[in-house]
C-alpha cells in the first residue's frame, strides 16, 4: 500500500521555538488517522504544512505522491478543516455550495448537498444563525464535495456537544466508506478518536512519539506489574515508556519486542488511552528511539 | 472566482452606484445652475461697464460648495471601506484559509482580489473626479483658485491618484495586520500623514516658485496662480505689521492709484507664486508620486501574502 | 433489521463485539437465514466506527461459514451457530430472570451475581475437562 502522506525529519520553527521537530511518518493510503496530543504539541502546525499552509523550516513532506505547492493539482486533492470552521458568516449554506462549485473543478455537488438535506441543514439561513454542530457539517460537506484524495481535519469537534460530535464523526465515517479517501483528524482527547482511527499518531512538545496502526499498538503495549523488582532486564529487551515504583510494586508501561519470559511479571492488556498517556508523559530520553516510530508487528 | 468575486462585492457595488448616482444628480442641477448664474451676472455687469472683479456670487450655495470640499475624505473612506477589508477581512475572520484550501491557488486568488479592489477604486476616483472638475468649472473661473490645497486636491488627477493610495494603503494594512481595526486606524494615520506631508513639504517644491517684484499694478499675483506670499518691502526690508501710509498717498481714489503711489514712495510688492500654468504638471507629478507609492504598497502586499504562512 | 451497540469501555474488541451480536442475533432469531446484514456504511454512520471494524467482523463471521459476502450486494445468514434452537433461548432467558429476580430478593448486589456467575462458568468448565 502506497503513503497517502509522507513526511521526512519535518520541522517548523516559529522564531526560536520549534512546533514540530524531526517529524517522520508515513500514513498508508485509505487509513483514517488520528493525531493526538496536548494543545500547543504541534497537531495544527504539522496539519497546516501537509495542507500547503505553512512551510517546512526544514525536511521534506509528500501528499498523494507530491510535494505541497501552489497549483490546482496539489489543491483539488487535499481538503482542509481549519479548526475554528471558517464559513462567511454572512452567506448562507447555499451560497457556500455554489462558492465550492466555483472554486473546485472536481466538485460533486450531489454528493455536498445530499449530506446537508439528509441531516436537515437549512439551506437559506445565514450561516451564522446555524448551530456549531450544523456549521461544523456545512464545512465538512465543503470538503467533501470537493472530492480529495486527503482530507485534513483540525480538531473538528472539540469545540461541539455530544451529539453534535457523534452526528460529525459519523457522517465523516460514512464519507470515508464510500472509499478512496485518507483521513487525518486531530484531537487531544483519545477517546473522540478510538472509534472511527485506525491509525494513530501521537505527537508530545514538537515531537513525534508513535506513529502505527492501532491495532498493532494495541497488540504490543502491555502494563508489566509485580512485587518491586529489578527492571533491568525488561529495559533491556524491550521499549519501557513509564514506570512506577512504590515500596512493595513496580509497575511498567511497556512496548513490548517479543514475548515476555519472566513469570514474575503479569502481563495486563491496556486500553488505547492508558498507551497514550504513557507516551505523552513519558520524559525518558528515549524519545529518540520512538523517532521512527513504527511499531514492530 | 468569478463568481466569488461578484458575490464579495455585490453589496458595495451597489450602495457605491447609488451614491455616485446621487451625487451625480446633486452636482448636475447645481453645477449647471451655478454655471447659468455666472455667465449672467457677468453678461449684465460688463453690458452696465461695471468693473465685473467685485462680484458678489454664491452666496446661497454655501451647502453644495461645502459638500464639494468635502469630497477630499472620499479617497479615503474608500481605502478603508474597500482597501482595509478587502483581505484584511478574509484573515480576520479566517475565510483566507478556506479560500486557499478549494482548489484556486493563492495567487490567482490574490491576482483576483487586487484587481477588483484596483479597478473598482479607480473607477470611483475617475468618476468623483469628473463630476467635481465639471462642476467646479464655475467656481474655477469665478476664484481663480483651483491651483490652492483644497481645490488641487478634489478635482483633475489628484482624487483618482489618492484614491488608488487609499486602497493600496488599506489593503497592505490588512494584509499586516491581519485584522480590520487595526488596518483600518492605520489608514487612516499613514493616509492623513502622507497626504499633509506631501501637500505642505513637498508640492509646493515641484518646481521652484516665481517670485516677481512689483508685478502689474493691479495685478497682484497672477489669476489662477498658487500664491505662497506677498510681502510689502521697503528700503530692502520686509516689512512686518502695520505700515504707516505715506501722507501723499492717504487719498488716493482706487486700489490701483494706491499701489502706484506707494510704489513712488519707496514700497515694493514682492510676490512667490506658482504660475497657473504648472498646474496640470503639478497634477501629473503628485499623481504620479501617489501612484508610484501605490505600486510599492501593492507589491509588499503581494509578497507577505505569497511567503507568510497561511 | 438488526441494531448494533458498542459498549463503551468494554476489553472486548469493536470488532469482536460486532461479531457476538450478529451470533446472538442468529441464535435468538432476530437474524434468520437468507437475511441481509446491515450494509458496512449503515453501521459505520449509526456507530461512527473505522469500516476496518465492519469488515473484520463480518470477516470472522464469513471464516466461520456464518455469513457470506456477495460482491456489490451485501453480506447473507447463511446459517445459525450451532446451539440450541431460538425457543430454548427464550425459555432459558425466562428461567435466569426469575432467578435473578430470587437473588435480589435475598440481597444479592448486581456484582455478587456477575461473580457468581463467572465463577460458577469457570469451575464447571474446569469439571466438565477433567470430566
Amino acid at each position: 500500500m502506497s503513503a497517502a502522506l509522507a513526511t521526512y525529519g519535518l520541522g517548523r520553527r516559529f522564531g526560536s521555538k520549534w512546533a514540530v521537530q524531526d517529524c517522520t511518518l508515513s500514513i498508508p493510503e485509505g487509513r483514517v488517522c488520528g493525531l493526538v496530543g496536548a494543545n500547543g504539541a504541534g497537531k495544527t502546525t504539522l496539519l497546516r504544512m501537509l495542507a500547503g499552509l505553512s512551510t517546512p523550516t526544514t525536511g521534506d513532506l509528500e501528499v498523494c505522491g507530491r510535494r505541497p505547492c501552489d497549483d490546482v493539482a496539489f489543491l483539488s486533492d487535499v481538503g482542509f478543516l481549519a479548526q475554528e470552521i471558517p464559513l462567511h458568516k454572512r452567506w448562507n449554506a447555499e451560497d457556500h455550495l455554489r462558492f465550492g462549485a466555483a472554486m473546485n473543478p472536481r466538485w460533486d455537488d450531489d454528493v455536498a448537498r445530499e449530506r446537508l438535506t439528509a441531516l436537515q441543514i437549512p439551506l437559506q439561513q445565514p450561516i451564522r444563525t446555524l448551530s456549531g454542530g450544523q456549521r461544523a457539517q456545512v464545512a465538512l460537506a465543503l470538503c467533501l464535495g470537493k472530492r480529495p484524495r486527503v482530507l485534513l481535519l483540525d480538531e473538528p469537534v472539540a469545540a461541539l456537544d455530544p451529539l453534535a460530535r457523534r452526528e460529525f464523526l459519523s457522517s465523516l465515517a460514512t464519507a470515508v466508506a464510500d472509499g478512496d479517501l485518507t483521513v487525518v483528524l486531530s484531537s487531544h482527547l483519545v477517546t473522540d478518536l478510538e472509534r472511527i482511527c485506525d491509525y494513530l499518531v501521537v505527537v508530545a512538545a514538537s515531537r513525534t512519539m508513535l506513529a502505527a496502526d492501532i491495532d498493532d499498538v494495541l497488540a504490543s503495549h502491555r502494563l508489566l506489574t509485580s512485587a518491586r523488582r529489578d527492571a533491568s532486564v525488561i529495559e533491556r529487551d524491550h521499549v519501557v515508556l513509564q514506570r512506577e515504583t512504590t515500596q512493595r510494586q513496580t509497575d511498567l508501561w511497556v512496548r513490548l519486542n517479543g514475548p515476555v519470559h519472566d513469570p514474575a511479571w503479569q502481563v495486563n492488556e491496556l486500553s488505547l488511552e492508558d498507551i497514550v498517556l504513557a507516551y505523552l508523559g513519558s520524559q525518558h530520553p528515549l524519545e529518540q528511539k520512538q523517532q521512527l516510530g513504527t511499531v514492530a508487528s | 472566482m468569478t463568481w466569488l468575486i461578484w458575490r464579495q462585492h455585490r453589496m458595495q457595488s451597489a450602495a457605491a452606484s447609488v451614491m455616485l448616482a446621487a451625487f451625480a444628480i446633486l452636482l448636475a442641477i447645481t453645477g449647471v445652475t451655478m454655471a447659468n448664474d455666472y455667465h449672467n451676472a457677468l453678461s449684465s455687469c460688463s453690458q452696465r461697464g461695471v468693473d465685473c472683479s467685485g462680484l458678489t456670487l454664491f452666496r446661497g450655495d454655501g451647502a453644495i460648495i461645502d459638500l464639494v470640499n468635502l469630497t477630499v475624505a472620499v479617497p479615503l473612506l474608500i481605502g478603508v471601506f474597500w482597501g482595509a477589508t478587502s483581505i484584511g477581512r478574509e484573515y480576520d475572520s479566517g475565510t483566507n484559509v478556506l479560500a486557499w484550501t478549494q482548489s484556486v491557488s493563492r495567487r490567482r486568488w490574490l491576482a483576483a482580489k487586487i484587481a477588483t479592489l484596483l479597478v473598482t477604486s479607480l473607477l470611483a476616483g475617475t468618476a468623483l473626479s469628473v463630476m467635481v472638475t465639471w462642476w467646479s468649472k464655475t467656481l474655477n473661473l469665478y476664484h481663480g483658485n483651483r491651483f490652492d490645497p483644497l481645490e488641487f486636491d478634489i478635482q483633475g488627477l489628484s482624487p483618482v491618484a489618492y484614491t488608488l493610495f487609499a486602497a493600496a494603503l488599506g489593503l497592505l494594512a490588512g494584509v499586516a495586520w491581519r485584522r480590520v481595526l487595526p488596518a483600518i486606524a492605520t489608514t487612516v494615520g499613514g493616509f492623513v500623514a502622507v497626504r499633509l506631508s506631501i501637500e505642505n513639504w513637498v508640492r509646493p517644491h515641484y518646481e521652484t516658485a516665481v517670485t516677481v517684484l512689483d508685478p502689474t499694478v493691479g495685478k497682484g499675483t497672477p489669476n489662477g496662480a498658487w500664491s505662497f506670499n506677498t510681502d510689502l518691502i521697503y528700503k530692502g526690508q520686509v516689512v512686518d505689521g502695520p505700515v504707516r501710509v505715506p501722507t501723499g498717498c492717504a487719498g488716493s481714489g482706487s486700489r490701483d492709484a494706491m499701489t502706484s503711489c506707494l510704489q513712488q514712495h519707496g514700497f515694493h510688492f514682492r510676490s512667490t507664486f506658482q504660475p497657473a500654468s504648472r498646474y496640470w504638471p503639478f497634477q501629473w507629478i503628485e499623481a504620479g508620486i501617489f501612484v508610484g507609492i501605490s505600486a510599492v504598497l501593492v507589491a509588499v502586499a503581494v509578497y507577505l501574502v505569497l511567503r507568510r504562512d497561511a | 433489521m438488526m441494531m448494533f451497540r458498542l459498549a463503551a469501555k468494554s476489553n472486548v474488541p469493536p470488532y469482536a463485539q460486532l461479531a457476538e451480536q450478529v451470533r446472538q442475533a442468529l441464535m435468538t432469531g432476530v437474524l434468520r437465514e437468507g437475511d441481509r446484514l446491515p450494509t458496512v456504511k449503515e453501521v459505520v454512520g449509526s456507530l461512527a466506527i473505522n469500516a476496518n471494524t465492519v469488515l473484520k467482523a463480518y470477516r470472522e463471521l464469513e471464516h466461520e461459514g456464518l455469513v457470506e459476502g456477495r460482491q456489490g450486494i451485501g453480506t447473507f445468514v447463511l446459517r445459525r451457530p450451532d446451539g440450541p434452537p431460538p425457543g430454548t433461548h427464550v425459555l432459558l432467558a425466562r428461567s435466569l430472570a426469575t432467578w435473578i429476580a430470587k437473588a435480589r430478593k435475598a440481597g444479592l448486589r448486581d456484582a455478587d451475581i456477575e461473580s457468581m456467575v463467572r465463577s460458577t462458568l469457570t469451575s464447571s468448565t474446569s469439571e466438565e475437562a477433567t470430566a
